[in-house]
């Protein structure tokens, strides 16, 4: 069932939230010791959830996501339960305080039903580099999810819960939705609270729902979003994120940049299939350019790595998490030796890059020369939408691959986000839609963009997309 | 081109207040010099934003609200994760030598 059925039926009283808990808990119990998509799960904290939640349903309150089960990525603070970005560093950390977004979702009516694991603080494309260790992907468990957010579309993808939150810093929700089989959406910047997000890049953080159809996302996405004070770049917005049917003359563009780059010729061959599709439904289809599109991937790695070397800054062994003493050392020492244990490889690398181009002799040949890149891709997204409404491109230039494959080559692992990282910079929606399998059974995701705040006409065209195919149908 | 050698990783990796072993120097050598060469390709893009151009000025306004003060963390709750307390307060190494 999808999460829409589900809140529908329980509304209805078909079935109780506890009936619905039950399938989804002994379901994940069976399968996630093979996948290892979900690092926390309390069943009692679960059954008192329902509880509460089927009390107020009872009493005849309305709650959108009635009953509704969802895994949250483990960079998003929910109160009182452990929260460790699959850190070590973060270690028996429990958020006094719920995420903006869980205090929504629970006021909708949603369980939140399990943590999912992630790749340390969203730094990863695999799911790797995780304290809990890999996540497998459900269609093929020698191969990764994707990553960061690779537990929460194995979770999905696997049917351990019907929807999962993720986040998306340079892809993190789309490309392993892309890997997995599944809708992942990055909304528009600011549209959904950051508010309890573990900031990793904080101007390019974003939360967004993964879920198995687009209407789905769509009912997460009218829940979560909307204006935060609590977050200084949340926007205020009239517009909410309703379903767009009327998509009738609407043009899209297909960058020649993005389709010269080096992409699988079976995901070509999808994405071939899946323009046809859009044109039958009415769609016009031009090609359009973004001509520095291809500095998009250093910029985005000099802004995140910055951001992030100084948001990681906190972990030092004080306030919360790990902390490695060392008798008689020094205050800065054990700083350095808590860091130096606490935090993995790949994130220590980044750290160290962010460092480098934030550091004096360095800072106006690489930090400021990538937020002047990124202002200048921002512009060319701003022309090409005055062309089209739309854009397409895979998700990533590839389908899942193997675990471990990847591990040694930084520079080859940074490029599986090619196609989505820009679209971070931009701040603007894409969503990555199921659009074919290759011929290992392996699953192909397509990239629709538009310009900031269109996710309602994003959702409808994903929506349209799936009402003519049945890939999101199949289950691995 | 940047050179990135062993020094430039110690005093990065000081920065950041990180302690590398010499096998993690090593590492960190040549991961970062793989990595700076590939984002070195940053200084070629056209750029015609001209030189008043200033990145932390861009963007939309910071939307304001009312300065009304409202209640915090309890010290409880701020302390209920630290790996070391005493009292009300966070537990460090001494700091006065």
């Amino acid at each position: 069932m999808n999460a829409c059925e589900i809140a529908s039926r329980i509304r209805n009283g078909e079935c109780s939230m506890h009936e619905i808990a039950e399938i989804y808990l002994k379901r994940s119990q069976q399968l996630n010791t093979k996948l290892n998509a979900l690092v926390y799960l309390d069943p009692e904290d679960i059954f008192n959830q329902v509880h509460t939640q089927q009390t107020r349903l009872n009493k005849g309150e309305f709650l959108p996501l009635a009953g509704v089960p969802i895994a949250v990525k483990d960079n998003i603070c929910v109160k009182g339960t452990p929260t460790t970005c699959a850190s070590k560093i973060l270690q028996g950390f429990r958020p006094s305080y719920d995420a903006s977004v869980i205090q929504r979702l629970r006021d909708a009516g949603a369980i939140i039903f399990a943590k999912a694991n992630c790749d340390e603080f969203g730094m990863g494309s695999s799911n790797e580099n995780s304290f809990f260790g890999p996540v497998r992907n459900p269609w093929d468990e020698s191969r990764v999810p994707g990553g960061s957010s690779g537990g929460s579309a194995a979770a999905v993808a696997a049917d351990l819960v019907p929807i999962a939150l993720g986040s998306d810093t340079g892809g993190s929700v789309r490309q392993p939705a892309s890997y997995c089989g599944v809708v992942g959406l990055k909304p528009t910047y600011g549209r959904v609270s950051r508010f309890g997000l573990v900031a990793y890049a904080s101007s390019l953080d974003t939360i967004g729902p993964i879920a198995r159809t687009a209407e789905d996302a769509a009912l997460v996405m009218s829940v979560i979003e909307g204006y935060d004070s609590h977050d200084s770049t949340s926007t205020t917005t009239d517009e909410s994120c309703v379903i767009e049917n009327n998509l009738t003359g609407l043009r899209i563009g297909l960058p020649r940049e993005w389709f010269s780059t080096g992409i699988n010729p079976e995901v070509q061959k999808s994405l071939t299939a899946a323009i046809e599709v859009l044109k039958d439904s009415g769609l016009t289809v031009k090609e359009v350019s973004l001509p520095n599109i291809r500095f998009a991937l250093p910029a985005y790695y000099l802004i995140a790595t910055a951001e992030a070397s100084s948001n990681l800054a906190r972990y030092d062994g004080v306030r919360y998490g790990f902390r490695k003493d060392i008798p008689g050392a020094s205050l800065k020492e054990m700083y350095k030796q808590t860091r130096s244990i606490g935090f993995s490889r790949e994130v220590k690398q980044r750290i160290m890059l962010g460092t480098f181009a934030l550091s004096s002799g360095y800072y106006d040949a690489y930090f400021a020369r990538a937020t002047r890149a990124r202002a200048i891709i921002s512009k060319d997204f701003d022309r090409v939408f005055d062309e089209v409404d739309f854009l397409l491109s895979p998700t990533a230039p590839t389908t899942a691959f193997k675990l471990g494959e990847l591990n040694t080559d930084s520079v080859a692992m940074y490029l599986q986000d090619i196609f989505t990282i820009a679209i971070n910079l931009a701040g603007i929606p894409g969503v990555s839609v199921p659009c074919g399998f290759d011929t290992k059974g392996l699953p192909i995701g397509m990239q629709i963009v538009g310009p900031k705040f269109s996710e309602g006409r994003l959702l409808g065209l994903a929506r349209a997309y799936q009402q003519r195919t049945i890939w999101h149908e199949r289950r691995p | 081109m940047t050179t990135i050698n062993r020094q430039l990783v110690q005093h990065v990796a000081g920065l950041a207040s990180l302690a590398l072993s010499d096998e993690d120097l090593d590492f960190y050598e040549v991961k970062l010099s793989q990595i700076v060469e590939f984002v070195a390709e940053i200084s070629q893009i056209p750029d015609n934003l001209g030189d008043d151009w200033r990145g932390d000025i861009q963007g939309s306004p910071t939307p304001e609200r009312t300065d009304v003060v409202k209640s915090s963390l309890s010290p409880e709750d701020a302390l209920a994760s630290a790996p070391k307390v005493i009292g009300t307060a966070f537990q460090v190494p001494r700091i006065i030598e």
